[in-house]
């Protein structure tokens, strides 16, 4: 096991370092800040070592025992040259320093003490639930880990994964990968590898959510969104399935807060290519992660229109294009020198594409298994979070950083899945059973994170004051301001002096 | 309901459920823990291709067949025969039995290895 904790811990730090020299502002003294760096590392260098793992593969076949050592140090002195540099950087823009606790001090260390009993809880589960099924379900037989069987002990053969009869042979390698380097780094197989990349995994989505939450909006929406993932029982199932829902689930969730944070500080090119390199690690994962790639774009040139911000999104693009560049490169060599044609895409054409998307009842059903799993999450935690927003509301305007592109991203990547399962060739009521429950697990940790950059935080619920009495009227005000009309209802009684 | 009283309960409400639903899995799970001695579904099925992995070729394409007769064993087998062997056997590659010279036959008892002139 120690030999896989180094595989996994050497590129978290220097991907922790990395992200730290690419935005100099996360690295502020304050636990939200390491933290957060801690879970953001830990997915970049996990995802990086795959495409360098890869690289090796295309070279020269299955790396022996020297690839360890050899990629060991280089990810040391790497780490150990960005610590340098980050000791004499400054430390300047936006961000996870000394996060506002985001309500009374009782209600954050409520939720702090229920937040740390839930993710010890969380922790003593998973080896239990591992020894259960060490290899994971049937897709990490079929696929994931097969593969990485395959990229580990094939040599020169390692492409004989990837023949007609095997499931799925066109799935991307980032899981394969970085299974077979732990393995490499182990010197043979064993079940406790994939079961770490996929705690791992599990982890940096929470470290980065909650963090990510504690710096934007406040520790205690920070802890909530955290305690919610933890309490989603089926999240705690997808991580120790061994499937890649949660790794995909952590580039969305990443690259979704880099985002937030770069609108948060208005410029730099670190943040974005951080976040573009989130969105082709999600491709370089599952095929589910080139839907991201385009629809992230796409809403925040949207959104850069509505708010008149083209010269912010254009410097926003070209960085995100940049950042996304390496793992679509290793994608675009595995889809056309390795992989078979997918089935998916082989499967359509005029005539077939045509009736599926005539057959209402196609519609019904998916959208049937969509509200049955997504009302079901918990169960019953969206009803809870709708109670939540009833109670607390919406973050006062002029305060939140916009969560509304970031529901529209998970909304679409929904949308994009149910047009996904309306095209495709198989059995559709079969894929939806076999799939649905793990790809809503995907979008979940983006789904908190938008909805708690909308939500009012205690701190500002409990800052309004209640509403007075109805009677007697406030008198009408003696000049008629111009404005929308809805615009004074109510609100000449919250703004007084006092205020 | 003061705003105070009702952000209580919105965090009381999402702290309270999301620990519930923790706490319950985490009782679960330690119900359903696996004994001493328990061995998984897909390491036993590993363990049948150990009397013949020396017999099996070390690269290329084997065929597969499925001859269990057990009702238990076949409410697995008939789907995830094939594919317990595709996971044991890397780098040899398997597939469904269609003319190769060397064909794993999967019976109750164990597995063998039939060497099939083409």
């Amino acid at each position: 096991m120690i030999p896989v904790l180094f595989a996994i811990g050497l590129p978290a730090a220097a991907g922790a370092l990395a992200c730290r020299a690419l935005w100099p502002a996360a690295g502020r003294p304050g636990a939200a800040g390491v933290i957060l760096l801690a879970g953001l590392g830990t997915g970049f260098g996990l995802g990086v070592s795959s495409l360098v793992y890869f690289a090796a593969l295309l070279a020269g076949g299955s790396p022996g025992g020297g690839y360890a050592y050899a990629e060991g140090t280089g990810f040391a002195l790497l780490a150990l040259v960005l610590a340098a540099r980050a000791r004499r950087a400054p430390r300047a823009g936006a961000g996870p320093a000394a996060p506002p606790p985001g309500g009374p001090r009782p209600m954050v260390r409520l939720a702090a003490v229920a937040g740390a009993v839930a993710l010890a809880s969380f922790l003593a589960a998973y080896p239990v639930y591992h020894r259960m099924i060490p290899h994971g379900i049937n897709d990490s037989i079929m696929f994931w880990n097969l593969r990485a069987r395959f990229l580990f002990r094939g040599g020169d053969h390692w492409r004989d994964g990837f023949g007609p009869m095997y499931v799925a042979p066109e799935y991307p390698l980032l899981l394969p990968c970085t299974v077979a380097r732990c393995w490499t780094y182990e010197g043979g197989e064993s079940t406790e590898a994939p079961a770490l990349v996929a705690l791992a995994f599990a982890l940096a989505t929470l470290a980065t959510l909650a963090a990510g939450l504690a710096a934007l909006r406040g520790v205690l929406p920070g802890l909530l969104a955290g305690l919610l993932l933890l309490g989603t029982t089926y999240y705690f199932e997808t991580a120790a399935m061994l499937v890649a829902d949660v790794p995909i689930g952590f580039y969305y969730t990443a690259s979704l807060v880099l985002l937030a944070f770069r609108d948060r500080a208005g410029a730099g090119w670190g943040l974005a290519a951080l976040a573009g390199a989130a969105a082709g690690l999600a491709a370089w994962t599952k095929n589910d992660g080139q839907l991201f790639v385009v629809v992230v774009p796409v809403v925040r040139a949207v959104w850069a229109l509505a708010a008149g911000r083209w010269r912010f999104y254009a410097a926003e693009l070209g960085a995100f294009l940049a950042g996304l560049a390496p793992a679509l490169i290793a994608l675009a060599v595995f889809k056309l020198d390795i992989a078979p044609a997918s089935p998916f895409v082989t499967g359509q054409g005029g005539q077939a594409t045509l009736a599926r998307l005539q057959n209402v009842g196609r519609y019904l059903l998916i959208g049937q298994t969509f509200a049955e799993n997504l009302w079901t999450i918990g169960p019953g935690l969206i009803p809870l979070l709708i109670v939540y927003g009833l109670l607390l509301g919406a973050a006062p305007g002029g305060r939140r950083p916009g969560g509304g592109p970031f529901a529209a991203v998970t909304g679409l990547m929904l949308a994009g899945y149910f047009a996904v399962y309306l095209v495709t060739p198989y059995d559709l009521r079969w894929q939806l059973e076999t799939s649905f429950d793990r790809l809503r697990m995907q979008l979940w940790p983006t789904a908190l994170f938008a909805f708690f950059l909308w939500a009012a935080t205690p701190a500002e619920a409990t800052a309004r004051r209640p509403r007075a009495p109805a009677a007697p009227p406030p008198p009408p005000p003696p000049v008629q301001r111009a404005g929308p009309p809805s615009a004074s209802v109510g609100l000449p009684r919250y703004r007084g002096g006092a205020d | 309901m003061t705003p105070v009283i009702r952000a209580w309960a919105g965090v009381l409400a999402v702290a309270g459920a999301s620990l519930a639903y923790n706490l319950a899995f985490l009782a679960e799970v330690v119900r359903r823990a696996p004994g001493a001695g328990y061995v998984d579904r897909v390491t036993r099925a590993e363990r049948r291709y150990d009397p013949v992995r020396d017999a099996l070729p070390q690269r290329g394409t084997v065929g597969y067949e499925l001859k269990v007769r057990s009702p238990a064993m076949l409410e697995w087998y008939k789907f995830y025969g094939l594919f317990f062997a595709q996971y044991t056997l890397p780098p040899l590659q398997v597939e469904k039995a269609n003319g190769q010279e060397v064909v794993i036959e999967e019976y109750d008892e164990g597995v063998r290895v039939a060497r099939r002139p083409k």
